[in-house]
């Protein structure tokens, strides 16, 4: 018991701490006398020991930032710009550079497979960006290429086109030059 | 005009953009709502287009015709005189 009222001693300034940060939510709970008084001087630790497991999140007790909530990325509020210009950066950073809903070994959109099937056909490599965890770059993706649908594939950082596009390109033999070109040859200026 | 289908409004439309057009054709692949069409068009216009600005060059043509926002998909097929008799025998 008695190393059960230390630990609630030494938990209840933060407990304390922690409804200076979030107040309205947290004085609004039955326990709230021991965070209105804001000193940790309460004289009443059981209800501390109650308040810290009732009221505090867990991440309290975490230390160090290496264990806070990560986001998958960071593109939230950016602004259209940036995520056009890191569009911008992947096209010219990646040969074949494919964006597509799902991933290639598990695409989530009938046409993203098929352009996936295509460039397994054609045996090449190719970068991918699934659209689906990004919404920005999803829409910005249809501003940078002034194009109204997904998947959108680009080589040498222009783009091509979409599944019905690559199909026509590929069963024409076109897709196969223009990859070619894409591994090394100087590419034509094209239209 | 407003009583007639999405569909016949995009032909209407092509055929007009295209007078050489031999043949303007659209099939609707939608449940009922009529908004998700495959449109075929063949004219020699494209002869050396690539396909990717033939696409644009009907997306844009929907765009200005206030026809886009109603749709839902619109596949395109546009082809060349040539090309087009090498789809209908292969």
């Amino acid at each position: 018991m008695f190393s059960r009222l230390i630990f609630a001693r030494g938990t209840r300034s933060s407990a304390a701490r922690q409804a200076n940060y979030s107040g309205q939510r947290f004085t609004s709970r039955p326990f709230s006398v021991l965070s209105s008084n804001g000193t940790g001087q309460s004289s009443t630790p059981h209800f501390a020991w109650a308040n810290v497991f009732l009221n505090a999140p867990h991440r309290q007790f975490s230390s160090h930032d290496d264990f806070s909530p990560k986001k998958k990325h960071n593109l939230d509020g950016s602004d259209e710009s940036a995520i056009l210009d890191l569009i911008e950066s992947h096209v010219k950073a990646n040969r074949i550079m494919l964006y597509m809903k799902g991933s290639p070994a598990q695409p989530m959109c009938g046409f993203s497979a098929t352009v996936v099937q295509i460039l397994k056909n054609q045996g090449v490599d190719f970068a991918s960006v699934n659209v689906l965890d990004y919404p920005e770059v999803r829409e910005g993706v249809k501003k940078y290429a002034q194009w109204p649908t997904i998947p959108q594939l680009y080589v040498d950082g222009e783009f091509v086109g979409g599944c019905d596009i690559v199909k026509d390109l590929h069963e024409s033999g076109e897709l196969k030059d223009l990859l070619k070109e894409a591994n090394g040859e100087e590419k034509q200026e094209g239209n | 005009m407003s009583s007639s289908s999405i569909a016949d409004r995009v032909v209407d439309e092509v055929k007009k953009h295209y007078p050489n057009a031999s043949e303007c054709s659209i099939i609707d692949h939608s449940d009922g709502c009529g908004a998700k069409l495959e449109l075929t068009i063949v004219s020699d216009t494209f002869e050396g287009m690539p396909i990717l600005k033939r696409h644009r060059e009907i997306n844009n043509l929907m765009k200005e015709k206030g026809l886009w926002e109603e749709l839902h998909a619109l596949q395109i097929c546009a082809w060349t005189e040539k090309q087009w008799e090498e789809k209908k025998k292969g």
